[in-house]
């Protein structure tokens, strides 16, 4: 669902992976002839001593020089050099030289050279380059970013690819991102920025300092940025994604003439994109007459908001269609509704038309599904999603408010995501959660953090009744409470699976915590409301599920469930991504076979390390093993240094969820 | 593998370039393009017998005229979940190249799309969009396209229906597939074809005069053939094919089914210049051998070679060994990459001897050579990869084959050998060209033949710990991985496609799987990696608890490597056999050696659970005071269970997998501290 700012490319892997699928499908032109003009500067590049680096390290980026120059009407052509050298059999995909482009930008040259290990000296026709489409997938339909990618020879451990592109940019706007930090290291590089006679410019940096340009004169800036060190994320688990991270400087310049000057601030990228959208949000009387009906005898703002956020929600198809400026601009309302469908912008635009008719008023609110990408200290058009922000009238108070915003202006608005199918009316999806978003409100544009939701309000919680036979089998009836983002999964299940693959689905959740289940009789409820609990409930047996060990009999008391912390025992560098806030709550009763009485349990575990806290107790009540426990987890991001006490969290459930009661005959 | 059948043939040139066969420019109101919804359609919920079903066909049409040069197709939706919206996305790929030959150069287009979308209570909301059209990769010579379109106000409930044409070159003509199959359930369905009478030849020249067709069919279900007089201002034969279907299931989709890709409902067609199978075989097998043999060379390029590489060698086996040696001692560009031709030239084995690295498929050839060279008859095979597909001799298409091996005479006896598979043991193949039909050479031409099979004695996974617990239950150790057979290949592969960190990498996360979460791993050791004649070894070091801890009692798992394992047949239902890669065993050993604190309450009792003939399992446990051994087998010989069998199989699984679930119980007693300071010396 991915469909906005798709020109940001701070991720290359990413999207060269899709290219380099591709080309493995239908293979690229075979390379034919042979030249040996590779020129000085690639020479000069890969004849360089390397300094020492992670054994892990795939490539390197031994030289990338991007020269952007605006010419007086305010049109940009990059030039880029780059030269890349090969270390490990894993960083060919390095070696594949990818320029993107589409119906408004165009590539003016490319030239793609190579030295293969033995230092053979390779350069590529123009006839050995193809154009791939960017495949799309998940609802999206169409649009027009394409690819042209190389395979030049030497592509090896050892081998270095190099290759110099010229693009005309997209005509629509004044800004130009260089993110200098990726995941392998790059070595030597450089931003040259050129403006014409009356141009100006400021730059923005995120996770970075900022860096004062060096004046070539003639309005020529340069910044220099040495020896970066790759962002290696491949085995962190639970880590932030790599955009996150990646240190990038903005430019924005202006001039005369420049009819969309973005001024390098929030307001100014909101001004902007008001430019693109304001006219496509207007309802249409057919728009307005739906949005009456859905909120006929409503009077309470939330509710109003509700139903039409719902059928925006629910009856508005996700499907992207973007053609050059359309990968920002979002279709009119009108279109959106007639078709009922639409991508992420659309929706929310189709909203804000919706909500204008009754008269609430919403405003686009731009974000990125990967937290912490959008970075307050540096505006730029960065983003790679459309919320809403749905203003809240003042004094209105009500305890249904959850994810609420408090602007500079003083506004309330709560946010809300259309597109985002699963997630109940008035909560924000965990992904969104204390990452910032862009509130485009024309000239009171500004950036805001988005709320994190207490845990109450994503939780699991499992009850269930069991008896436990003298042969160790068990039988009983299990009851399954899922509410928010922690629904979400199963609410997909159940609302686009077969019978048949519900239940399958439900044999393996059962298959995780027992050797041999037979769960029969399942029900479900509430799976199209989201703002209720989504119940399952099903019997499940399984026998030998205690385990006869000489006299004794063991019994796991956790029956169901486990809390999945997928620590690793490295030192950890970067911060932890949580993901969520949740609470997990169990209570299982298990009946006692006759006969056999409770010699020793588990021992109690009780532990809160402010970010997140685990009880658990197993008790005897007469004839019966009680077992309850509450897992809080109160934060979606964490400082590296708290991993220790994350460590020790995965360790005390571990040891919790093996425990086992053991049994003994009375006599 | 190399591409030697062409199902698309051109008319014959022989007899003039066809004149352009326009299609109808008869202009039809979307009412005569569409059918007329019935009431129950309309009011349709659900699938009986098919709960949750996101979709299902009504009706689908697919009419193929030859002598317009186009493929019609009509499909009719109806829409029952909110997963279902998604088949109104239609995407409709194509494929264009611009060859040095007429038979090189295809412009195929898709056109001619309308559609509709029929909500519930019948108001009809007319397709008015455009197509979209995107290439998905553009080259010197060769286009790769996509058409796409969505309709509008698709709701659940709603019936979506649209038709378009696929129109062909005219220099081409293309027998149609029939996939009847497919994910949803189809209510109805109508396959027809009106093949062209002109005379035609394939890409290599000879006449086209037959039709061919591999049918698989729902019971009841055949093809139906017509035949009318032609006229003389048509190219139509005046004959007609036609299936018709009624509710045809959607593909069956289970956990560990065989590769049935190639066995859902469905017709194949081909134009094709052999009246019978057996000829098609024995003339593609033909050309198939003669181009590999060519590019294999003669036996005198190949034996200067094969003599240096077999000095020394006494017997047939000896030399064959040799050889072998040599070519898995060469880069096989699977697992790295394929050089192009400005980088070497490639036209046959010697090429491949002097690079010292090839493709699968010249790796083999290379051997071939090389065994040939040395004097040893030594044959090519075409073998499917049974990981994705088995042959079907009846569909006439050689382009089922994935992959070569080789077959040498040996004292007197054919072997077979899997040269292409780098590390694959001497004399045995890749599992997944095991138990295959395939085409193979022989002294007169080519044959079918089944490739050689593996016991589980062949593919074993043996694990063994030998730990010692510290007085706070606290383990550390030793433990030795090892492979054999396909176990041992998949980790060889898994080390060629990256490197010597990369595998470390991987090993140590094999056994973190495994094992407590609480346990450090470490790679210490990894023995006979390039040493494809003996076990892969890996040795780990291990620290951590794998115990739980009660107030006077260690609980451990019995089987410490299984820790991790959940069920492996949870479903009570099964449609489609069950498919397992190769035969296996894998036993395993752990010895604890425990503290003086520490004694042995209680152990699980010694099991043994037997499956048919072909599966067993057994586990023992034994103690001293000071240690506990546990010994763990599982050995399983059958590579397929039939759906009748599944109960027994999901039996057997449940019980041992219950039983790997036991726990063994230690007692505790305080640690003994002193109570006075060593005295010292």
């Amino acid at each position: 669902m991915m469909s906005w700012a798709r020109q940001v490319c701070a991720n290359v892997g990413r999207v060269l992976n899709s290219c380099v699928t591709v080309m493995m499908l239908f293979g690229l032109p075979v390379v034919a002839g042979a030249s040996n003009s590779v020129p000085d500067w690639v020479r000069t590049a890969a004849q360089q001593t390397m300094p020492e680096m992670p054994v892990s390290t795939k490539a390197v980026v031994l030289l990338e020089e991007t020269t952007y120059t605006v010419d007086s009407k305010g049109q940009a052509v990059e030039h880029v050099r780059k030269v890349v050298k090969i270390l490990r059999p894993q960083g060919r995909n390095y070696g594949y030289p990818v320029v993107y482009f589409d119906k408004d930008s165009k590539i003016l040259s490319m030239h793609v050279w190579s030295i293969d290990a033995t230092g053979h000296e390779y350069a590529m026709k123009d006839s050995e380059i193809s154009d791939f489409g960017i495949p799309g997938g998940s609802g999206e339909l169409y649009n027009d970013e394409r690819a042209r990618v190389a395979d030049p020879p030497g592509r090896d451990p050892g081998g270095i690819v190099a290759y110099e592109y010229e693009r005309r940019e997209r005509p629509y706007l004044a800004e130009t991102n260089w993110v200098f930090q990726e995941e392998i290291p790059h070595l030597t590089q450089s931003f040259t920025l050129v403006l014409p006679q009356g141009f100006t410019y400021n730059t923005t940096w995120a996770h970075h300092p900022k860096l004062e340009a060096a004046d070539l004169e003639n309005h020529h800036y340069r910044w220099d940025m040495n020896n970066q060190p790759g962002i290696d994320l491949d085995r962190v688990p639970m880590s932030p994604s790599p955009s996150s991270l990646a240190a990038r400087m903005t430019v924005h310049y202006s001039g005369p003439g420049l009819a969309v000057p973005q001024e390098g601030t929030w307001k100014g990228i909101g001004e902007w994109y008001d430019g693109l959208s304001h006219d496509r949000t207007v309802a249409t009387p057919e728009i307005a007459a739906k949005a009456a009906e859905l909120t006929s005898g409503k009077k309470d703002f939330y509710d109003k908001a509700e139903a039409i956020g719902e059928f925006v929600q629910h009856d508005i198809r996700y499907v992207a269609v973007e053609i050059g400026v359309g990968g920002f601009q979002p279709h009119s309302a009108a279109d959106i509704y007639k078709g009922r469908y639409g991508d992420c912008k659309d929706k929310a635009t189709l909203l804000s038309a919706m909500l204008s008719s009754v008269g609430i008023h919403g405003a686009l609110l731009m974000v990125d599904t990967q937290r912490g990408v959008i970075d307050p200290d540096a505006p730029s058009v960065i983003g790679n999603h459309m919320i809403e922000a749905i203003e809240i009238p003042q004094a209105y108070e009500s305890p249904k408010l959850r994810s609420v915003v408090i602007a500079k202006t003083g506004k309330r608005y709560l946010i809300f995501d259309p597109t985002w199918e699963l997630t109940p009316f008035g909560q924000l999806e965990s992904n969104l959660q204390a990452s910032y978003g862009v509130l485009l409100e024309n000239q009171e544009s500004q950036v805001i953090q988005l709320p994190v939701l207490g845990p109450e309000l994503n939780t699991v919680t499992r009850s269930a009744r069991f008896q436990l036979s003298a042969d160790g089998g068990l039988k009983g009836s299990v009851t399954d409470k899922r509410f928010g983002d922690l629904a979400e999964d199963r609410r997909k299940i159940f609302q686009r699976n077969t019978g048949k693959q519900q239940q399958e689905f439900m044999d393996r959740v059962a298959g995780q915590d027992l050797a041999a289940p037979s769960l029969t009789d399942l029900k479900v409820e509430n799976v199209q409301s989201l703002n209720k609990d989504l119940t399952t409930t099903y019997l499940l047996s399984a026998d030998h599920y205690a385990s006869t060990t000489g006299p004794l009999l063991m019994v796991r008391p956790r029956v169901l469930g486990t809390v999945w912390l997928p620590v690793d025992h490295k030192p950890r560098k970067v911060d932890i991504d949580l993901e969520q806030t949740m609470q997990d709550t169990d209570d299982f009763e298990i009946q006692l076979p006759t006969g056999y009485i409770v010699d020793e349990l588990p021992d109690p575990v009780k532990v809160d390390y402010g970010f997140a806290s685990y009880e658990s107790s197993t008790e005897v009540h007469g004839q019966s093993l009680h077992y309850k426990r509450v897992y809080t987890l109160r934060q979606v991001t964490l400082p590296a240094a708290k991993y220790p006490d994350l460590q020790r969290l995965a360790g005390v459930i571990g040891a919790d969820e093996e425990g086992r009661a053991i049994l003994k005959r009375a006599n | 593998m190399h591409a030697l059948f062409i199902r698309r043939v051109l008319p014959s040139l022989h007899f003039g370039l066809l004149v352009l066969a326009l299609s109808s420019t008869t202009k039809l109101h979307a009412s005569d393009l569409f059918m007329k919804p019935t009431q129950e359609e309309l009011a349709m919920t659900s699938l009986p017998g098919y709960p949750g079903a996101a979709a299902v066909v009504l009706y689908k049409e697919e009419q193929t005229k030859d002598d317009l040069h186009v493929v019609q197709h009509y499909e009719r939706i109806k829409i029952l979940t909110e997963e279902g919206k998604k088949y109104a996305n239609v995407e409709l790929r194509f494929f264009t190249a611009h060859g040095g030959f007429d038979y090189q150069s295809d412009e195929t287009m898709v056109g001619d799309i309308v559609g509709r979308t029929i909500h519930p209570d019948g108001s009809i909301i007319p397709f008015t969009g455009k197509p979209y059209l995107k290439v998905i990769e553009k080259g010197s010579d060769a286009k790769f396209q996509q058409k796409m379109f969505t309709l509008p106000d698709v709701t659940v409930g709603s019936i979506i229906e649209y038709r378009y044409a696929k129109r062909f070159s005219d220099r081409f003509y293309e027998a149609p597939s029939w996939f009847i199959q497919n994910d949803l359930f189809v209510k109805s369905a109508r396959y027809t074809w009106y093949p062209t009478a002109q005379v035609m030849q394939d890409a290599q020249g000879r006449p086209v005069n037959s039709i061919s067709w591999f049918p698989l069919l729902p019971a009841g279900v055949t093809i139906k053939r017509t035949e009318s007089p032609r006229t003389s201002s048509s190219d139509s034969s005046g004959v007609l094919y036609e299936v018709s279907v009624k509710d045809v299931p959607p593909e069956p989709k289970e956990e560990h089914m065989p590769p049935l890709e190639n066995f859902t409902y469905r017709v194949l067609f081909n134009y094709t210049s052999y009246r019978t199978a057996d000829e098609y075989w024995k003339s593609e097998g033909k050309q198939w051998s003669k181009h590999t043999d060519s590019f294999i060379g003669s036996s005198s390029n190949m034996k200067k070679a094969a003599d240096e590489i077999t000095a020394g060698a006494t017997t047939e086996d000896d030399k064959l060994k040799k050889i072998y040696a040599v070519v898995m001692s060469m880069e096989n560009t699977e697992f790295t990459r394929q050089r192009g031709k400005k980088e070497e030239k490639v036209n046959n084995a010697s090429d491949v001897l002097a690079n010292k690295r090839g493709t699968p498929t010249q790796l083999t050839d290379a051997f071939i050579g090389l065994a040939r060279g040395a004097g040893l008859k030594a044959y090519a095979m075409l073998v499917p990869d049974r990981s994705r597909n088995i042959f079907v001799p009846m569909w006439l298409n050689i382009d089922q084959f994935d992959d070569e091996i080789a077959i040498v005479t040996v004292d007197g006896k054919d072997r077979f050998f899997d040269p292409g598979d780098r590390y694959c043991p001497y004399g045995q193949l890749a599992w997944q060209h095991t138990i295959v039909k395939g085409l193979r050479q022989t002294d007169s031409g080519t044959d079918f033949a089944q490739s050689g099979s593996a016991n589980y004695a062949a593919n074993k996974t043996a694990r063994v710990a030998n730990l010692t617990m510290d007085e706070h239950g606290e383990v550390t150790g030793k433990i030795d991985l090892s492979f054999l057979g396909a176990p041992a290949l998949r980790w060889r592969h898994a080390a060629l496609e990256g490197d010597t960190e990369s595998i470390h990498h991987s090993l140590e996360k094999e056994l973190e799987e495994m094992i407590p979460g609480s346990m450090e791993v470490k790679v210490t050791n990894i023995q006979n990696l390039d040493d494809y004649e003996k076990p892969l070894a890996v040795t780990y070091s291990v620290k951590g608890s794998m115990s739980t801890v009660t107030g006077k009692r260690l609980v451990l798992p019995v089987d410490l490597f299984l820790t991790g394992e959940t069920a492996t047949f949870t479903h009570e239902k099964r449609e489609t056999p069950v498919y397992f890669h190769y035969p296996e065993s894998v036993v395993d050993a752990l010895r604890i050696n425990l503290p003086k604190n520490v004694s042995i309450e209680a152990i699980p009792d010694a099991s043994k659970i037997p499956f048919n003939q072909e599966g067993l399992y057994a586990l023992t446990v034994e103690s001293t005071p000071t240690n506990v051994t546990v010994r763990r087998t599982f050995l399983l010989n059958d590579v397929v269970v039939l759906a009748k069998d599944y109960g027994d199989l999901r039996s057997f699984y449940s019980k041992f997998e219950a039983k790997d679930k036991d726990s063994m119980v230690l007692k505790t007693a305080p640690v003994q501290t002193s109570m006075t300071a060593p005295a010292g010396n």
